[in-house]
């Protein structure tokens, strides 16, 4: 019979639209701003905000906070391990769609 | 937000903006024409004349008047690229925030690939010419044009990684053109410079088509 339970492997902190979305973004990038992300992956302010609060305490991405001129700018990056966490996340999910196909 | 995420696009189009507007093209197509430009002056003739005299009258200070070239073509290029940044921040990104493209744009395969490329044909190049007596201006004309074919390649790969016909047409006319090279009668020093032309124009003109699409766009949006 086939298996169509849910792969538990999959990296749950990952896994989540809006933080995958960011993840998805950081990875064509060294860096982007808080704008950037914002316009890019289509999440408001405060859900952005928390996404990358608890992506930044998994240790996946790094955020920094500076002044440019007189206005907050806040930027992130993905880390080495963050880079590598999703790199092995899209292998698994493409892994999962394409068993799902196959059956 | 959209629940259903297409990755793939995302990281993509991230990774698209970097070329898209055209900019990165005129950076580059400045690259390739300072190289053929230097490569062209220090082949010819009059050139290892202008060098050979230039180390008798004083070797040191022409050994530091070359080596400050390398530097002096870093800041050239530097310089441009904060030029590109700025012009992106207050015009183009204007509404889209900052980011910093990614440091190795060109996939670790694609390099392979393109090396393997120019390799091949290097070899069988000179294979073929050293069926002749070795004619000098023939060998050295391979060796650029197949440098030349190496970086269509690199921008046909591109192309299609990114999802970007334009440098798919990048890749097939420079590498075209530079195949053109090969069997063309130049000599070493005009052949190095007719590469670095081909590349330089060809990539210029990419760019302005690109810039001019994509501040249409942009006039289009605001109005």
């Amino acid at each position: 019979m086939t298996d169509y339970s849910f792969p538990t492997q999959l990296d749950r902190m990952i896994h989540n639209p809006g933080r995958l979305a960011i993840m998805a973004v950081l990875a064509g990038c060294e860096s982007a701003d808080f704008t950037f992300l914002e316009k890019t992956t289509e999440l408001n302010k405060g859900t952005l905000s928390k996404h990358l609060n608890a992506l930044e305490d998994a240790g996946y991405i790094e955020i920094t906070k500076s002044f440019k001129g007189k206005v907050p700018n806040t930027s992130g990056r993905l880390t080495p391990q963050g880079r590598k966490a999703f790199k092995r996340y899209r292998k698994q999910y493409q892994a999962f769609l394409q068993s799902v196909d196959e059956a | 937000m959209n629940e259903y995420i297409d990755l793939d696009s995302l990281t993509r189009n991230t990774r698209r903006l970097e070329f898209e507007d055209g900019l990165n093209d005129f950076q580059n197509g400045l690259v390739f024409l300072i190289l053929g430009l230097l490569s062209a002056v220090f082949m010819s003739t009059t050139g290892i004349t202008w060098y050979m005299r230039a180390m008798m009258f004083n070797s040191e200070i022409t050994t530091i008047a070359l080596l400050a070239l390398i530097p002096l073509f870093y800041l050239l290029t530097f310089g441009v690229r904060r030029l590109i940044r700025r012009y992106r921040k207050n015009v183009l990104w204007h509404d889209l925030g900052e980011m910093e493209p990614l440091k190795v744009q060109v996939d670790r395969r694609i390099s392979i690939l393109a090396t393997a490329v120019w390799l091949v044909i290097v070899i069988v190049g000179l294979i073929v010419l050293t069926g002749e007596p070795m004619d000098l201006d023939a060998s050295m004309r391979v060796i650029a044009g197949a440098g030349g074919i190496a970086t269509g390649v690199i921008y046909v790969a591109m192309g299609q990684s990114l999802a970007l016909t334009r440098y798919r047409w990048v890749g097939i006319i420079g590498g075209f053109l530079s195949a053109l090279l090969i069997v063309t009668p130049l000599s070493v020093s005009t052949g190095w410079l007719a590469v670095g032309l081909i590349w330089a124009l060809t990539l210029w003109v990419s760019g302005a088509v690109a810039l001019r699409s994509t501040l249409m766009r942009l006039k289009a949006n605001a109005s």
